[in-house]
C-alpha cells in the first residue's frame, strides 16, 4: 500500500507536516507499536464497540456507520422487499404461461430493463416525476422544511423514498423474475402439476400454491444474499438521490484511502453477510418438511 | 352417462421439428356404471390415450379425432372448458400417489382442494375426508390427513389418491396403472374399493395385470399406438382372436393360473 | 388472490401519494423587496456544517463570516470587517469598523483579530498567519497594527481569506474541530448560521439583521447539497434551486448550452485569474532546458483546438506572458498563436532533425521525446495531454503520456521533481501567493515548483517584486516579469475559460468578488428578484 501509514492515518502531506508533528501524530494513531499489539488492541475495541476513528472525517467510526446505516437501510430493505415479491408474482405467473405471447413480452422487457444501467434509470425517473410533473422529490430524504407532526414526517420521508426505492426495484427485479419463471416452467413437467391440473386446479392457483413451495428454497436464498449484501449500500442510488449512506461512506474511503473506515464498514458488512447467510440456510432447512418431522420424529 | 372416443389420433412434435405419431385411429367407449381395461406393453400409448380424453397432453402433443362425452365433443372445447370437467366430471388415479402428490404439501391441504372444486361446504369438508378415507381403510384419518406424502408408504398413498378421486362425485375415472408394484393381497383390496367408491362411475382402467383386467366388464388391448382387439372381459380372455393378444396374455403376470393353462392348451 | 394482492398495492401506492402530498415547492416568494428565500445548490461535500470543515468554511466566508478586506473582480481592494491603511507597506493598520457584531450580540474588536492570527497558527492550518509579522500590537479595542519583516505592498492579498474568529468562544479550546455548530458558526457577517440537516441535505443561514450595512435581501439563504451535479442542473433548470455555486469554478463547461437552452437562466461570466490549463515544463532538465524546444512546442500548439474541444463559449486566447487578464498588475504580451513553419525552424535552430525517417527528430542520437505528466482525478488533463500529443507529432516531438494518483503526483513534481513536463490547473489563490504572478509554481527553489527556474534573471526580477514598496512599483516589476515569460516561455497556458455562473433571470444584483465569485457580501446587499 502507497504512501506512509501514519500520514494516510491522518490525511496530511508530506511536504507539509513537521517533524513535532509527524512525532505527535504517530503517538496518537499508535504506528509505532509492534504489529500484533495494535492488531490485538483492534480486536478488543471490536468487542466494545470502538471500530476506530477517522481523521479525513473527523468522527468514531461506530458512530459514521450509525448514522449512515439507517439511511441505506430504509432504502435498500423496502426495495428487497418490493422487488422480491414482485419477481416472484410475476415469476410464477409467466412461468406457467412460458412460450405465450404474453411470456415473451415480459421476459423481453425485463431484459431490456435488465441492460438498464441504474444511473440512467434514476436520472430518467427523476427527471420524469420530479421535474417534469413535479409529483415526487428530486432527492435527499427530508424536505426542506419538514411538516409538522410525526405522522406528517413520516410521510414526507416515505415521499423521499419512492424514487430511489423505485428505481433500485426496477433495477433488481429482471434477475429474480427470470431465475423464477425458469424455474417455474421447468416444474411444469413434474408429476404433482400434471396430478393438480387433473383435479381441475387453474394455472395461477398451481403455480402459487403447488409450485412456489417446492422452489422456495432457491427464493430464500436469493433473497437471504440480497439482504446480506445490503449493508454495502448501493453507491449509486446515493450518489444521484444525494442520500448519505453506506455506499457513499465506502467509495469515500476508497479514493481517500481511509483504511480505518474501510475496515469499520468491511467488518460490519462481513458480520452481517455471515449472519445473514446462516440464517438463509437454516431457513431454507426448515422449509423442507422433511427435514421438519425428522427432527420432530427424532424427538 | 357415456363415454364415446372415436378415431383419436395422437401425434407429438420432437426435438428438431419432426413429429411422430403416438396412437392412431382408437375407437373406445365406457359408460357410467362400466369399467374398460386397457392393456398393452409399455409405450403402447395407453397413458397417452388417457391424456387425451382428460386434455392434459403434454404441449407438443395434438389430439385428432372425437372425445365425446355425453354427447359433446370435448376435444374440439378450448383449454378453459376442458378444464371445467376436471376434478368435477372426470378424476384420474394416477399411477403412484406417493410420486404425484405434492411433496411439499401437507395431505389435508391437497385433499381439500378436490372438495373445494365440488364446492363442498367448508364445514363438511373434515366429515367428508374422514369417511372417504376411513372406506378405503385407514384407521386413523385425521393422521393421515396431517402427514406429508413422504410419511405414506406406497400402499396408503395409492388409497389416498383413491379417496381423492372419489370425493368430486366423478362420473369418469381414469386409473393409469393402480395396482403396479402392489401385492395380491392388497390388489383384491383395491378392486374392492374400486367397488365401494365408484359403483356408479364409468371406470377405464388401465393395467398390465390380468386379474385385474379379467374384474373389468370390458377389455381393449393396445399396441405401438393401435388398438389390436376389444371385447367382453371373459370372451376377450377365454377366446382371444389375435395373437398378439394371445402371447400378451401369457406373458401378463396373472393369478388365474387355470386360465393361463387352458389358453396354452388352447392354443 | 392475484386481485387481493394487486389491489392492496395501488391502495397503498396511491395513499403514499395523495394523502401525503403536501405541497413542496420552495420557490422564493418576493413581497416587496424582500425575498423570502434564496436557495443555492452545489457539489461541494459538507458532511460536519462546522467551521473546520474546509467546504463549508469557503461557503460560509461568503455568508457569515468576514475576512478584514475584500478584493473586488478588477483587482483592487476594499474594506470589509476593517478599514485598512498603511504608510510604508511595512506596518498595516486595521480598524473594526462601526458596529460590526458577532451574531450572538458581542462587538467584535481588535482583540479578536490578533486572536485569529495566532489561534489559526497553532491549528496545523497552511500558510502561516501571525508567524509571518515580526509583532501584532492591539492599540485600542477596535485598532491593531501589523507589522511585516520588510515591506509587502501585497500583503492584503493574504488577508482577503482570513475569516476572522470570535476569541470568546475559541479562547483556550485546544482542537477547534470540537466546538459544537452552533457556537463554531457564529460570525459577523450578514447572514448567521441557523441549522443543518443532513437527510434533507441542507445548510440554511438567517438573515442577520444588525448587520452595520444593513439587513441584507434575503430572508434565508439555504445551501442545498447534491451528490450528482446531472441533479443539480435539472433542478436548476426547473426553478427548484435559485442557483449553483461552485468556489473558484463555474458551471461545467458541457453543460453550458444546455442551461442556455433553458430559457429561465442567466449564464454570468466572470474573469478567471486562475490558470486551469497549464503545461510547464521542468527547466531545469533536458529537453526542457532548452530554449529552442519551448519555443518550438509554444507554436506549435492548435490553441484554437483546444478553445474549441476544451473550452466553454468564453474561452480565449491566452498570451505568452501567462498570466490572465484581470490578474493585478497584467500586461498585454503577445497572443499565442500556431505557426508550424516557425516551430519547425526552432527545432532546426535546436539542432533538432529527423534523420532516420521515423516522424520524430533527434538530436545527437536521441529522439525528442517528452513524458507529461497528469494527475488521475482530473481527467481532463489526460485530454489536453493527447492532444498535445497529436499537435507536436505534427513537428516531430514525440509526446508520452504518464497519469499518476494524486500522492505519486505530488512526491514526484515536489520531492524528486524528476518529470519532464506536467500539464495541471494553478489555482488563483496560488498564482498570487508569494511574488504573485506564478512565481509559486516556476521559481526554482519553491516547495511546488513545477517549472524549476533557476535562471538568475528571473531571480532578480522576483527579488524587485518583493522590494517594491509601492503598488506601482510592484507593476512595474510585474510587467517586467510578464515579459521575461513571453521571452523564455518557462510554461503555456492552453487556454484560459471564464467561469461561468448560473442563476436563475429572476434575480438581479450580483456583482463579482475576486475570492469567491458571484457569491459576496456586496450581492447580498443588492440582491433583487423581478415580480
Amino acid at each position: 500500500m502507497p504512501g506512509d501509514t501514519v500520514l494516510m492515518l491522518v490525511g496530511m502531506d508530506e511536504e507539509t507536516v513537521t517533524e513535532e508533528q509527524y512525532a505527535y501524530y504517530q503517538e496518537k494513531t499508535g504506528a509505532n507499536r509492534p504489529v500484533m499489539e495494535q492488531f490485538w488492541d483492534y480486536l478488543k475495541g471490536i468487542c466494545t464497540g470502538d471500530l476506530g476513528y477517522s481523521y479525513h472525517h473527523n468522527a468514531d467510526i461506530s458512530s459514521l456507520i450509525a448514522a449512515r446505516l439507517p439511511n441505506t437501510l430504509q432504502i435498500a430493505l423496502p426495495a428487497i422487499l418490493i422487488s422480491s415479491l414482485t419477481a416472484m408474482v410475476l415469476g410464477c405467473i409467466m412461468g406457467m404461461k412460458k412460450g405465450s405471447p404474453a411470456e415473451h413480452a415480459v421476459t423481453s422487457m425485463q431484459i431490456i430493463f435488465d441492460a438498464f444501467p441504474s444511473f440512467l434509470l434514476g436520472l430518467l425517473l427523476i427527471a420524469l416525476f420530479a421535474f417534469k410533473l413535479g409529483w415526487l422529490p428530486s432527492g435527499a430524504l427530508n424536505s426542506i422544511r419538514v411538516p409538522n407532526g410525526p405522522a406528517a414526517a413520516f410521510c414526507d420521508r416515505l415521499k423521499h423514498l419512492v424514487l430511489p426505492v423505485l428505481t433500485l426495484v426496477l433495477g433488481t427485479i429482471p434477475s429474480k423474475y427470470l431465475m423464477i419463471c425458469n424455474t417455474v416452467a421447468l416444474q411444469r413437467k413434474e408429476k404433482y402439476v400434471l396430478y393438480a391440473r387433473s383435479r381441475g386446479l387453474s394455472d395461477t392457483y398451481i403455480a402459487f400454491r403447488h409450485i412456489f413451495p417446492n422452489i422456495c428454497q432457491p427464493f430464500l436464498t436469493m433473497v437471504g444474499m440480497n439482504v446480506g449484501f445490503v449493508v454495502s449500500g448501493s453507491l449509486i442510488i446515493e450518489n444521484i438521490f444525494s442520500i448519505k449512506g453506506m455506499g457513499s461512506l465506502i467509495s469515500q474511503g476508497i479514493t481517500a484511502r481511509d483504511y480505518p473506515v474501510l475496515q469499520g464498514c468491511l467488518f460490519v458488512s462481513a458480520v452481517v453477510i455471515v449472519i445473514t447467510t446462516l440464517a438463509t440456510d437454516f431457513l431454507c432447512i426448515l422449509v423442507d418438511p422433511k427435514v421438519r418431522y425428522k427432527v420432530h420424529e427424532a424427538q | 352417462m357415456r363415454l364415446e372416443v372415436a378415431q383419436l389420433h395422437i401425434t407429438a412434435q420432437m426435438k428438431g421439428g419432426t413429429f411422430s405419431t403416438v396412437v392412431q385411429n382408437i375407437c373406445l367407449s365406457v359408460e357410467t356404471g362400466k369399467r374398460l381395461a386397457i392393456v398393452g406393453q409399455s409405450g403402447s400409448g395407453k397413458t397417452m390415450t388417457a391424456m387425451a380424453i382428460l386434455g392434459l397432453l403434454p404441449e407438443n402433443c395434438s389430439a385428432l379425432g372425437h372425445v365425446v362425452w355425453n354427447g359433446i365433443d370435448i376435444l374440439s372445447l378450448n383449454a378453459r372448458q376442458r378444464r371445467s370437467y376436471l376434478g368435477t366430471d372426470f378424476a384420474l388415479i394416477p399411477q403412484s400417489g406417493a410420486d404425484f402428490l405434492n411433496p411439499s404439501l401437507k395431505v389435508g391441504t391437497q385433499f381439500r382442494e378436490v372438495l373445494r372444486r365440488a364446492r363442498i361446504e367448508r364445514s363438511l369438508q373434515g366429515t367428508l375426508m374422514h369417511r372417504l378415507l376411513s372406506g378405503t381403510g385407514f384407521d386413523d384419518p385425521a393422521q393421515i390427513l396431517r402427514s406429508y406424502p413422504f410419511q405414506l408408504s406406497g400402499g396408503m398413498a395409492q388409497r389416498v389418491v383413491m379417496a381423492m378421486a372419489a370425493a368430486g362425485n366423478p362420473h369418469l375415472v381414469i386409473a393409469d396403472e393402480p395396482t403396479r408394484g402392489i401385492d395380491q393381497e392388497n390388489i383384491r383390496v383395491f378392486l374392492a374399493n374400486l367397488n365401494t367408491l365408484f359403483k356408479d362411475s364409468a371406470i377405464l382402467l388401465i393395467t398390465h395385470d390380468i386379474s385385474v383386467a379379467a374384474a373389468c366388464d370390458e377389455i381393449l388391448v393396445m399396441n405401438d399406438g393401435h388398438v389390436i382387439e376389444s371385447a367382453p372381459a371373459r370372451i376377450l380372455l377365454q377366446h382371444p382372436k389375435a395373437k398378439y393378444t394371445r402371447r400378451l396374455i401369457c406373458n401378463l403376470p396373472t393369478a388365474y393360473t387355470s386360465k393361463k393353462e387352458a389358453l396354452i392348451n388352447d392354443a | 388472490m392475484k386481485k387481493i394482492f394487486t389491489t392492496l398495492l395501488t391502495v397503498s401506492l396511491l395513499f403514499v401519494l395523495t394523502v401525503c402530498s403536501a405541497p413542496l415547492t420552495l420557490s422564493s416568494k418576493a413581497s416587496g423587496n424582500e425575498i423570502d428565500t434564496f436557495i443555492i445548490g452545489t457539489t461541494a461535500e459538507i458532511t460536519t456544517a462546522n467551521r473546520s470543515e474546509y467546504n463549508f468554511d469557503v461557503i460560509s466566508g461568503t455568508l457569515s463570516q468576514l475576512a478584514p478586506v475584500y478584493i473586488d473582480g478588477e483587482g483592487s481592494y476594499h474594506p470589509l470587517l476593517c478599514d485598512y491603511s498603511t504608510k510604508d507597506s511595512k506596518t498595516w493598520t486595521l480598524t473594526v469598523r462601526d458596529g460590526m457584531a458577532w451574531h450572538d450580540g458581542t462587538p467584535v474588536t481588535a482583540d479578536d483579530i490578533k486572536f485569529t492570527f495566532e489561534y489559526l497558527d497553532t491549528q496545523g492550518e497552511e500558510g502561516g498567519y501571525a508567524e509571518r509579522f515580526t509583532e501584532i500590537r492591539v492599540i485600542d479595542d477596535k485598532t491593531v497594527e501589523f507589522e511585516l519583516p520588510q515591506a509587502n505592498p501585497r500583503e492584503l492579498a493574504n488577508m482577503v481569506v482570513v475569516r476572522i474568529m470570535p476569541e470568546h468562544i475559541y479562547e483556550g479550546v485546544e482542537d477547534y474541530t470540537t466546538v459544537p455548530n452552533e457556537q463554531a458558526n457564529i460570525g459577523c457577517g450578514p447572514y448567521k448560521f441557523s441549522r443543518f440537516d443532513a437527510d434533507a441535505g441542507v445548510v440554511e443561514f438567517e438573515a442577520f439583521t444588525d448587520y452595520p450595512d444593513g439587513a441584507p435581501k434575503a430572508k434565508t439563504v439555504t445551501l442545498k447539497l447534491y451528490d450528482n451535479p446531472d441533479t443539480m442542473y435539472m433542478a436548476l433548470k426547473s426553478g427548484e434551486i435559485d442557483m449553483v455555486y461552485k468556489y473558484s469554478g463555474g458551471v461545467d463547461a458541457g453543460v453550458i448550452s444546455d442551461l442556455e437552452d433553458s430559457g429561465n437562466l442567466t449564464l454570468m461570466p466572470v474573469s478567471n485569474t486562475a490558470n486551469s490549463a497549464a503545461l510547464i515544463l521542468n527547466n531545469n532538465t533536458a529537453p526542457g532546458n532548452d530554449i529552442n524546444v519551448r519555443k518550438a512546442i509554444a507554436s506549435a500548439i492548435d490553441y484554437e483546438k483546444f478553445r474549441e474541444l476544451f473550452g466553454s463559449a468564453y474561452a480565449i486566447p491566452s498570451t505568452a506572458g501567462f498570466i490572465p487578464e484581470g490578474t493585478y498588475g497584467y500586461v498585454d504580451t503577445p497572443v499565442l498563436t500556431r505557426d508550424l513553419d516557425a516551430a519547425r525552424q526552432y527545432l532546426e535552430d535546436g539542432g533538432y532533425t529527423d534523420s532516420d525517417g521515423d516522424g520524430f527528430v533527434e538530436k545527437d542520437g536521441q529522439k525528442l521525446s517528452i513524458s507529461v505528466m497528469v494527475r488521475d482525478d482530473k481527467p481532463d488533463h489526460a485530454r489536453y495531454a493527447e492532444l498535445l500529443q497529436t499537435n507536436l507529432a505534427e513537428i516531430g516531438i514525440e509526446i508520452t503520456l504518464d497519469v499518476q494518483e494524486v500522492a505519486a503526483f505530488r512526491e514526484l513534481t515536489e520531492q524528486q521533481r524528476s518529470q519532464q513536463a506536467v500539464i495541471t490547473g494553478l489555482t488563483a489563490f496560488g498564482m498570487a501567493k508569494n511574488q504573485g504572478l506564478a512565481a509559486l509554481y516556476l521559481w526554482g527553489e519553491n516547495p511546488m515548483s513545477y517549472g524549476q527556474v533557476y535562471d538568475e534573471a528571473y531571480k532578480a526580477l522576483l527579488d524587485k517584486a518583493d522590494a517594491a514598496a509601492s503598488m506601482d512599483e510592484y507593476k512595474k516589476a510585474a510587467a517586467e516579469i510578464q515579459e521575461y515569460y513571453a521571452e523564455n516561455l518557462p510554461a503555456v497556458a492552453l487556454f484560459w475559460d471564464a467561469h461561468v455562473q448560473a442563476y436563475n433571470s429572476r434575480f438581479s444584483g450580483f456583482s463579482a468578488d475576486g475570492t469567491f465569485g458571484i457569491l459576496n457580501v456586496q450581492t447580498w446587499m443588492d440582491l433583487a428578484e423581478a415580480q
